[in-house]
């Protein structure tokens, strides 16, 4: 019992410390970033689907000589 | 020489530009540094405690990708000691920006051009390890019609693991004054003058039509975002032990990503977009007004001027063809939206069109007033232009013909400006439904109003009108 509370305290101050480092100025807002967790797992999937699905386009896009002018492209 | 080119060379005329030493009003929430005036020149201060985060920004090789594709503002290191910062960790110079402006004076594009390069600077950053720790809409600032982020401290190491900080800041600043844009009125960006941190998804979501719960980007990051707001707000970040990985990071910034994208206006309808398209003169009067105003123009070997009542910039290009840096101010967001694009469509970085409604302009707001300049504080002009534009001012909105002189006086010592007489067909429209209790305003009344302030150079009368047009210089600096 001792044992579960003391792991729980380690990671919620860890969790805490590691919020400290951040140089974050701005009040980020509790829920706006416990929202942002909740949703975490939807959003991920859903950009690992659309990826897929970019990286598929851009194959048969370049497979036909169109070109792949990704605008983000991180080139640096 | 444009607004991009100005950005490297040429100094605002702003007040504080007169002090020494000074540090800038508003620049003061960060404690990573702060901007400030030393001799006239600009610089930023970069403090101790943000070392780190500075240093990995330059060691991930990120500033320079930003700097290079022109996304993030230009700077060189200088001795903080040679400008009285010996304390500081670093002070960097950046280039001025010839006029700064606010979110409430740029059209609907604009704003859009200004989240999607906010976005795009996360995204590069994440794949550098580093993260936006704001996104703050005044970050942003246009030379000509490029957006560029202008805050080089906005930067700091990114932590697997933690949520985006920023992220209910750009949907303040961005999402939710778009989609009011987009859904409501074109005018809502006005509400930024009001809510100096973004508007309150919750006021965003109650004036918001309900079809936008159709479209998934505006429902999940305003009207769900909005309720965890409301609902989440006793909770403390630290006490979720869940993490946010990077991809989800990336899919969050893809979201709203494509969230701005799918958000359009189309200009058209409103009474100044198509303004142009109804004048009452004939192409060769309106050819021979351009000539004029050029030859003027030209004359004067200005190197700024200000457009005021520009619709949708055609006078403004006389200028900007000619190299000379331009603001096009309109009260018309449709107009000014109208301007944008032909600026973008030519690639006329000369031109910056901004929403101004001169008879209420910009005033000086934040904290005491003085965090976010007044239009008037930011830059003088060296030519104003005022084109069938007074009897708006006027008729329209009952200003004596002194107090308007006054003003255009206070702003630029040159002025080009058109008279448009009660004979003409477009006061006779604005008088059909009122009194006229205009008894001064006509050609005397107005050449005596404005040589209080003014001596007439040069007039041409506007063939086939009764319209005349005339180039005036300052009587003195006294005003």
């Amino acid at each position: 019992m001792k044992v579960t509370w003391l792991i729980r305290a380690t990671v919620l101050v860890w969790g805490l410390v590691c919020l400290g480092e951040a140089h974050a100025y701005i009040d980020p807002g509790a829920g706006s970033y416990i929202f942002q967790l909740l949703i975490a797992f939807f959003i991920g999937s859903a950009f690992i689907i659309k990826s897929f699905w970019r990286n598929i386009c851009g194959f048969f896009r370049k497979l036909f000589g169109r070109g792949d002018n990704d605008e983000d492209d991180d080139d640096d | 020489m444009g607004f991009s080119e100005n950005c490297l060379d040429v100094e605002t005329t702003t007040k504080t530009m007169t002090m020494t030493d000074t540090r800038v009003s508003g620049s003061f929430r960060d404690p990573s540094g702060f901007l400030f005036r030393h001799e006239g020149v600009l610089y930023r201060r970069v403090n101790s405690v943000y070392a780190s985060h500075y240093d990995a920004l330059l060691a991930s090789g990120l500033c320079e990708a930003l700097q290079k594709k022109g996304m993030l503002i230009a700077h060189q290191e200088v001795n903080p000691g040679d400008v009285g910062e010996a304390d500081a960790y670093r002070v960097i110079q950046p280039p001025p920006i010839p006029y700064i402006t606010y979110p409430y004076e740029w059209c609907f594009s604009q704003l859009k051009e200004a989240a999607l390069l906010t976005l795009s600077i996360q995204k590069r950053a994440l794949k550098k390890g580093m993260t936006l720790k704001d996104a703050s809409a005044y970050n942003v600032q246009f030379c000509g019609t490029t957006p560029v982020m202008i805050d080089t401290l906005s930067f700091e190491i990114y932590e697997e693991g933690a949520p985006w900080i920023a992220y209910r800041q750009f949907c303040q600043h961005f999402l939710a004054p778009l989609a009011l844009m987009a859904f409501c009125d074109v005018r809502m960006n006005q509400a930024l003058r009001i809510y100096l941190d973004g508007i309150p998804l919750e006021i965003a979501v109650s004036l918001l039509p309900f079809r936008v719960r159709l479209h998934p980007g505006l429902m999940i990051h305003l009207c769900l975002h909005a309720k965890s707001i409301q609902q989440l707000s006793a909770n403390k970040p630290g006490q979720n032990r869940r993490k946010m990985s990077k991809t989800a990071m990336l899919g969050l910034v893809d979201s709203l990503e494509t969230a701005v994208r799918r958000l359009t206006f189309e200009p058209s309808g409103t009474e100044w977009a198509d303004y142009y398209e109804q004048t009452n003169y004939s192409t060769e009067a309106f050819d021979q007004k351009k000539k004029t105003i050029a030859d003027w123009i030209e004359e004067s070997q200005v190197a700024s001027v200000w457009d005021l009542g520009a619709n949708d910039g055609t006078f403004s290009r006389l200028a900007a063809d000619r190299g000379i840096p331009t603001l096009s101010f309109d009260i018309d967001p449709a107009a000014v939206e109208k301007n944008y694009r032909a600026c973008r469509e030519r690639e006329d970085q000369n031109i910056l069109p901004l929403v101004m409604d001169l008879t209420n302009p910009s005033p000086g707001i934040g904290w005491a007033n003085t965090e976010r300049d007044a239009w008037h504080a930011r830059g003088r002009a060296e030519m104003l232009l005022a084109l069938a534009l007074i009897h708006h001012l006027a008729i329209g909105n009952n200003v004596p013909l002194v107090e308007v002189a006054r003003l255009f006086a206070s702003l630029s010592p040159r002025l080009v400006i058109e008279f448009v007489p009660k004979s003409d067909s477009q006061v006779q429209r604005m008088l059909s439904s009122r009194k006229d209790i205009f008894v001064d305003y006509d050609h005397e009344g107005f050449e005596q109003a404005f040589g209080k302030f003014y001596d007439v150079r040069d007039t041409h009368d506007i063939e086939g009108s009764d319209r005349r047009l005339y180039f005036m210089e300052a009587k003195s600096q006294r005003i």
